[in-house]
């Protein structure tokens, strides 16, 4: 499991994922939807609420995925126009795909809205996760 | 420990909230007044969450001029506070789409 997570942390890096903080916390949430997909493909036969759980956190993960990515380009690249206007479509874009996914989720497929709002929610169980765990680890540190 | 109560206790009043929104299946009877309604709702959650991510980006540009060796630690807040908003909006319109096919 620990290897596991050094070689998410060693692509997200590769990807451009500068600081670990950020590293850690989207290491995280990659976990919890592979762990949302994997309960989902088991149990597709039963019922429509996990595979509609895995798709809320797929969005989240990717939603966030880009929110950090766009960031940190914005704080720690050199500008040029170029990469400027390939951000601003990228930002622009995953806003449009997010948007039409979900439209498309709730309006044409009718799926169960609690399943995808808490998939969804997955990116703030994550933070709070985070946020836990370094509070630990400070607490740790002190002592 | 005051801080990750105020957050828990954020997270299930948000949860919670999403309920109110079922219970309202169902009961079209306001005619067009639900698009206009879902309309309104999805602008407010846009204009407030477009004021707090320029608050959030602004604080965080002038913090990061002022004293560029904490920009690591501005940019997880920021990261961290933007992700938090954009949620919100995503949630916004989770509510507002329910609201148009109910």
């Amino acid at each position: 499991m620990k290897d596991f997570s050094e070689k998410i942390e060693k692509q997200l890096y590769f990807k451009g994922f500068r600081l670990p903080d950020i590293r850690s916390i989207l290491r995280i949430q990659i976990q919890i939807c592979g762990i949302a997909i994997v309960a989902a493909l088991c149990t597709v036969w039963f019922s429509v609420w996990p595979i509609t759980f895995a798709i809320g956190a797929v969005i989240a993960t990717y939603s966030f995925f880009s929110v950090a990515k766009f960031i940190q380009q914005i704080i720690l690249r050199e500008y040029d126009r170029s990469m400027l206007w390939g951000m601003l479509f990228r930002f622009y874009g995953r806003l449009l795909i997010v948007g039409v996914v979900v439209a498309a989720l709730i309006v044409k497929a009718h799926v169960p809205m609690m399943a995808l709002v808490s998939g969804l929610a997955t990116s703030m169980v994550t933070m709070l996760i985070w946020m836990i765990s370094r509070q630990n680890e400070r607490k740790t540190k002190e002592a | 420990m005051r801080k990750f109560l105020m957050i828990a206790l954020n997270t299930v009043a948000l949860i919670s909230i999403a309920a109110v929104a079922f219970a309202a299946e169902g009961a079209n009877t306001y005619g067009d007044l639900v698009y206009f309604g879902a309309a309104l709702g999805m602008a407010i959650a846009a204009a407030g969450c477009g004021i707090g991510q320029g608050l959030g980006l602004k604080a965080a540009c002038e913090g990061t001029a002022r004293n560029p060796e904490a920009s690591n630690k501005i940019t997880v807040a920021l990261i961290l506070g933007l992700a938090f908003v954009e949620s919100l909006s995503i949630y916004a319109l989770v509510v507002n789409l329910m609201l148009l096919t109910a």
